[in-house]
């Protein structure tokens, strides 16, 4: 995978960007994350945050034990051929959430907050979404030029929220993951076919015709009202995206096109693994450094991932994923649907990051040596965290003993280039900086943490999150 | 929304348990600048409003390129922006394009300029571009205005001229007609809306009347989904759409004309939130009968009971919401349980028993598809249409632990005994009172829409309350789904509402007391004289036919 020079360089975005943020360095909180994590390395370092939505079951989260001497809760196990690259990150919270709402957040303040950790608004017309950037648009604007900025993957929920902010801009649209494998092979891949000289004349076609296109609506944003302008202006944003990736010159072997549609449960099963490992191409070619994958399974159901769904004959029809999910605390078949469920969905969490693993870099390492992806979800758990969860009967087999659960499922698998230390469970439940039982660090600090990790000047980093709430650096997770 | 239905609103959203509002006043029905504002006087003149820019809707585009096309078949052309949920297509603010939606209109509109063109470039041109030095020209001064919808400048010729000569340089004559015309289609002057700053003199509320050409623009979208017909731009030659009574004169005629029934489709199937009813799926385990031909059917019903009110004589809201004329064909009537003597087609029949026949209430799209797929849930989805987007209420997101509190299926025996004891529980009954009560007059139809006269045994109870609806004549008691409609059908509020809602329409953004009065004028003209009146009032009202004058500030 090589890219021409001019577009690989990505030195003089990088310090003005730097520049941008200068204003902030007066914050004390930056003080403790202004020292770089890591050194350039030769293989690029990605960012891969996933979106595991609607919680876990926290009994079934982590069994005993920590540091190296962990063991899995049976929704984590799946990881094991992965745990010398993996851990697991107890105590973690959106203190950003519980600041404004004073409580854990639903699918709707958790969704706009899990990857922003700013707070969040809801407008007259019922809109939801998170005043501040998301830390994906964040990290792709600090890192060298790729052929695709980021990409978001998944199925979202069957809820309608704004998860993802572009830096600079407002959360009043909802960007939507790409769902459809045939659109994403397009998206990535579809210049690689047929013969160099035909590539060749479609990439300057799409040119020629992108460069009659612009000028109109640098125009047309020239003269439009302020409010107007902002539409016009995502929109030419995307087109100079567009530019940037057809002058980028990638060379990249290509999966199979993927055909026909992905309707019936089924087939959406076929689906997730296919955007899933296109998704890991695109990363081990270069295409892109950054990738948000949100994955609930909703577009699947149950019985399709859980082979004894039968046997366990809940009275809840198959087709609904996200009733498994609050369903939990009700009755006993419920719950052992969602658990199946949730292991199903560690597993292509687990195959997801194999693929990755399977990916020489050239060095020695792989691609998910080079590589963080970060899984957490938009709550704790499907009873949106608001109950005393002993009256449910609710004991966390860590202590055996009922207590609250210990934060976001947050799993890191990779090393980032060797910035993250692995292969351990760290116990950050034991101190509380932000309010009773939340836990030493932020969710918006693990971001910024990982940030750093990536290779992000953290100087840089003052337009994520609410600084109240994003102050530390999680020293204990980096090498 | 007369003085007298403020105050009773006013003071009866007091006693809602913090879920219930008015657009445009906060969730809580106690922000500023909304009905319950004691600062805001309701018949300020407030006119502050622009219509934003924005994209052409998916039928938009079909018509459009079928206009521009008219011997080509363009109505499997799927592009434009998502009808976002409980809004319009034409929806402006959440239109932003992203690189990857910019690339599937690539994509698409790629394919639509190869098919247009065809095998044969020349005839599509008119000339040989290769013999012909001035043949691209002349097909771009011909064809580009009838893209972009507004006059071709020197500039826009060159551009396109020298886009023709690069490609010709990568490819054939085809391959570089076909690439101009895909540029063409991709140009914000054909996918966007939008109006340039007026030069005319300011009246005194500082606007300015817009051009004719762009008051043509803007009627025949609105009512026609479409450009200009040679009629309208007569009228913009000969100044008649300068005035008022000119864009009323063209307005009329323009909704005799059989393209007005776009109007009535687009909006009054995305009003009922049912356009996307033939992609509606049901749980197979508890409705085995549900299939996509049904899905079908119901869309089919939708559309042309929209068509049909929209193109009548006098389409009045009352007749929309009361009407027991229905559009069945055999199988989705002996689906819904209808008795109706129809054939395989689909038939305008009409059904004497109003419990089964009472306007979009009991279309089968419209019960099946305010349900969860399991079908359960229909008071509360039913309820949350109902109160608002007949009743431009606001309701609250239910709080975190909802599902926990909520009453267990398991021990009820009927729907509306579940909904009742959901109402029951106080932190749920604040705002379940005010949606699922009214809607228990829908219970004699299940969550598939089929009519039932019982529920696993027990005879279904269809007694609904109207509460808090800012009509002291709505609130009340009513003993099944007629009486409901009638009592609708009777409301300013519901006047008002739909008003606002021809006006969110039209205009392609939100719509507020606090920010307009237009609405207000739409809902007494509908209430008056029927959506003829209340389209004209639209039409000519300040925000559609003029702008802000841009010297005093953009807005």
């Amino acid at each position: 995978m090589r890219f021409d020079a001019s577009s690989r360089n990505g030195t003089g975005r990088r310090a003005f960007l730097r520049g941008a943020g200068a204003f902030c360095l007066a914050l004390p909180f930056l003080q403790s994350l202004s020292k770089p994590a890591r050194a350039d390395a030769t293989a690029p370092i990605r960012f891969v945050p996933w979106i595991g939505w609607w919680g876990t079951l926290p009994q079934y989260w982590m069994g005993p034990g920590e540091g190296a001497d962990f063991t899995w809760g049976d929704v984590t196990r799946p990881l094991d051929p992965l745990r010398h690259k993996t851990s697991i990150l107890s105590g973690i919270n959106m203190a950003s959430v519980f600041k404004q709402f004073g409580r854990a957040g639903n699918h709707d303040i958790g969704g706009p907050s899990v990857l922003t950790s700013a707070p969040r608004f809801t407008r007259e017309d019922s809109l939801n979404g998170s005043t501040g950037p998301s830390i994906d648009s964040v990290v792709a604007n600090r890192l060298p030029v790729t052929k695709h900025k980021s990409l978001f993957i998944g199925d979202g929920t069957d809820h309608s929220h704004s998860i993802l902010v572009r830096e600079g801009e407002q959360a009043d649209w909802y960007p939507r993951p790409v769902i459809d494998p045939v659109e994403l092979f397009d998206m990535l891949f579809a210049e690689f076919g047929g013969d160099t000289a035909e590539r060749e004349r479609l990439r300057a076609s799409k040119k020629s015709i992108l460069d009659a296109t612009l000028p109109e609506y640098e125009a047309l944003s020239a003269k439009v009202s302020a409010s107007d302008k902002a539409l016009v202006d995502r929109h030419l944003t995307s087109l100079r995206e567009i530019e940037i990736s057809i002058s980028a010159v990638a060379e990249c072997a290509p999966p199979e096109r993927p055909t026909g549609g992905w309707d019936g449960t089924a087939r959406a099963i076929e689906a997730y693994k296919l955007l899933f490992d296109m998704t890991a191409i695109a990363l081990a070619c270069d295409l892109t450094r950054v990738a948000v994958i949100s994955f609930s399974g909703y577009r699947t159901s149950a019985r399709d991932v859980v082979p004894s769904f039968d046997a366990l004959s809940p009275e809840k029809p198959d087709s609904d994923m996200h009733g498994f999910s609050h369903g939990h605390w009700r009755e006993p078949g419920q719950t052992a649907v969602q658990k199946e469920i949730l292991i199903w969905r560690t597993t292509m969490l687990r195959d997801f990051a194999l693929k990755l693993d399977s990916i020489p870099e050239g060095d020695g390492t792989t691609v998910l040596d080079n590589t963080v992806i970060a899984h957490t979800s938009e709550i704790l758990t499907g009873l949106h965290d608001g109950l005393p969860l002993q009256e449910w009967g609710y004991s966390n087999v860590m202590d055996d003993a009922p207590v609250r659960p210990t934060g976001l499922p947050v799993a890191l698998i990779g090393g980032a280039g060797g910035a993250l230390k692995t292969g351990q469970h760290f116990r950050l439940d034991k101190t509380h900086t932000y309010g009773d039982g939340l836990g030493k660090y932020s969710h918006g600090e693990l971001w910024l943490t990982l940030a750093r990790a990536v290779g992000i000047d953290a100087a840089s980093l003052a337009t994520f999150g609410d600084p109240e709430v994003c102050k530390n650096v999680i020293e204990e997770i980096l090498t | 929304m007369s003085t007298r239905s403020f105050v009773t609103f006013a003071s009866m959203a007091a006693l809602a348990v913090g879920c219930m509002g008015r657009i445009g006043s906060g969730e809580d029905g106690a922000g500023t600048g909304g009905p319950d504002d004691p600062d805001l006087d309701p018949d300020a003149q407030i006119e502050s409003g622009e219509l934003p820019i924005r994209m052409l809707t998916a039928a938009e585009i079909r018509y459009v390129l079928g206009d521009l096309f008219p011997d080509k078949d363009f109505t499997d052309v799927a592009l434009g922006p998502k009808r976002p949920e409980g809004k319009y297509s034409t929806y402006a603010e959440l239109q932003a394009v992203s690189s990857v939606s910019h690339q599937n209109m690539e994509n698409v509109l790629g394919g639509v300029a190869d098919r247009a063109v065809g095998e044969d470039a020349h005839g599509f041109l008119g000339c040989d571009p290769d013999a012909d030095q001035a043949c691209v020209e002349a097909f771009l001064r011909d064809f580009g205005p009838r893209v972009f919808r507004r006059a071709f400048d020197d500039e826009e010729v060159t551009r396109f001229e020298t886009l023709y000569r690069a490609l010709r340089g990568q490819g054939d004559v085809r391959s570089a007609t076909t690439g101009v015309l895909q540029a063409l289609l991709l140009s914000p002057y054909f996918l966007y809306h939008f109006h340039d700053a007026p030069d005319g003199v300011a009246d005194a509320s500082g606007r300015v009347r817009l051009r004719g050409e762009e008051i043509a623009t803007r009627l025949s979208f609105l009512l026609w989904s479409s450009g200009p017909d040679d009629l309208l731009r007569d009228a913009v030659t000969s100044g008649e759409l300068d005035t008022d009574e000119g864009v009323r004169a063209q307005a009329e005629r323009m909704m005799k004309d059989p393209r007005f029934a776009r109007f009535a489709e687009a909006f009054v199937l995305e009003w009922l939130e049912v356009d996307h009813v033939a992609e509606l799926g049901k749980d197979a385990t508890r409705i085995p009968e549900w299939s996509g031909d049904i899905a079908h059917d119901m869309l089919e019903e939708a559309t042309r009971y929209a068509i049909d009110w929209g193109t009548s004589d006098a389409p009045t809201l009352a007749a929309l919401l009361t009407s027991n004329d229905r559009f069945l064909n055999a199988r989705l009537a002996t689906f819904l349980g209808v008795e109706a003597d129809v054939g395989e087609g689909f038939e305008e029949t009409t059904v004497a028993d109003r419990t089964k026949a009472s306007g979009v209430f009991t279309l089968g799209s419209f019960l099946a598809s305010h349900t969860t797929i399991t079908g359960k849930f229909g008071p509360v989805y039913r309820g949350k249409w109902l109160r608002k987007r007949l009743m431009c209420g606001v309701i609250g997101s239910p709080p975190p632990d909802a599902l926990t509190k909520a009453p267990k299926e398991e021990s009820v025996t009927t729907t509306r005994e579940y909904h009742e004891k959901l109402v029951e529980m106080p932190v749920c009954g604040g705002c379940h009172s005010n949606m699922d009560a009214m809607a228990f007059a829908l219970e004699s139809f299940d969550g598939a829409g089929r009519f039932r006269t019982t529920e696993n045994g027990v005879m279904v109870d269809t007694s609904a309350t109207v509460s808090l609806s800012g009509d002291a004549e709505l609130d009340g008691n009513y003993a099944n789904v007629a009486e409901l409609a009638d009592a609708y059908a009777a409301s300013q509020v519901t006047h008002d509402c739909f008003g606002q809602n021809l006006t969110e329409y039209a205009f392609g953004r939100l719509v507020t007391p606090s920010t307009d009065r237009v609405q207000r004028d739409v809902g007494a003209a509908l209430a008056s004289g029927g959506l003829r009146d209340a389209m004209l009032a639209l039409v000519t009202s300040a925000p559609f036919v003029t702008s802000l004058d841009p010297s005093k500030g953009a807005p």
